[in-house]
């Protein structure tokens, strides 16, 4: 994992110098997931991402893919990425080093909670199943 | 649920099984706190279902889970629109304008308005991100 941190003093330096520009962070992610970027992991990097202000994009570099918003389930599966595929994240933001960390946890970690089974009480009243 | 915070679905096919097939995977993407009905086919005599739309079950199963959130209808094509039409029409007044149509594609749709719905975003953003998944390129 190569991590490139912009928080050094030069940075910090032109930071200050040009208050438009953003606090960011880059990180290569490798996933660790057997089953690859999957839906249900998909929806979980939606779901990490979204509890941040930075904005967080992410390519595949193993397999070329275009640079998705983090937020969206459909184009985070446009990744392809499977196990093993690099996946570079970056992310823009006051909260970007978090951000990247939260995500690089959920990418590195070989399994969730969610591999489990699925619980379905909703099926409902308009479940239109035939009898 | 009344009185959830959370958008509901229905997904409304003209095959029943379609219709469970794609609330299979919206409630995997939703968690617990999304409600997914499914609604497919139409029933004939003696209780067999033939391929088609029920507005009556489609009315039904927006009866059951909504909330002042919303519910978004999410449907396959044709006259499933027009179905998903007239079940609104039945519904109480001050029930229908927290109901939408979505012009949504129905499996992408129903899984970005699943994750959508799931982070407590609104009726209009929910639909807003399920449209969107119309331009998105697979390949």
């Amino acid at each position: 994992m190569i991590a490139l941190r912009c928080n050094d003093l030069c940075v910090r330096a032109v930071m200050e110098r040009y208050p438009g520009l953003e606090e960011g962070e880059t990180a290569v992610i490798t996933i660790n997931h057997p089953l690859g970027l999957h839906l249900r992991i998909g929806k979980e990097v939606v779901q990490v991402a979204g509890r941040f202000q930075a904005t967080l994009t992410a390519q595949n570099l193993t397999r070329p893919s275009p640079v998705v918003d983090a937020r969206s389930i459909l184009q985070l599966m446009q990744l392809q990425a499977r196990h093993g595929h690099a996946i570079q994240v970056v992310a823009l933001g006051p909260d970007a080093h978090s951000a990247v960390d939260a995500l690089r946890q959920l990418l590195e970690s070989p399994a969730l909670p969610l591999d489990t089974p699925a619980t379905n009480p909703s099926a409902g009243a308009g479940d239109a199943r035939p009898s | 649920m009344v009185g959830s915070p959370f958008v509901n679905l229905v997904i409304i096919s003209h095959s029943a099984q379609l219709a469970e097939g794609v609330r299979e995977i919206a409630q995997q993407m939703a968690g617990d706190d999304v409600l997914i009905a499914a609604v497919g086919g139409l029933c004939i005599d003696q209780g067999d279902t033939v391929l088609g739309t029920d507005p009556l079950r489609i009315a039904a199963a927006v009866r059951s889970l909504w909330t002042p959130a919303g519910v978004l209808l999410l449907v396959d094509m044709g006259s499933a629109v027009l179905s998903a039409e007239e079940a609104l029409a039945l519904l109480p007044a001050e029930q229908q304008p927290r109901c939408l149509i979505s012009n949504a594609p129905l499996v992408e749709g129903a899984i970005v308005a699943a994750v959508e719905a799931s982070l407590g975003n609104s009726l209009a953003q929910v639909n807003a991100a399920a449209e969107a998944a119309a331009t998105l390129r697979k390949v």
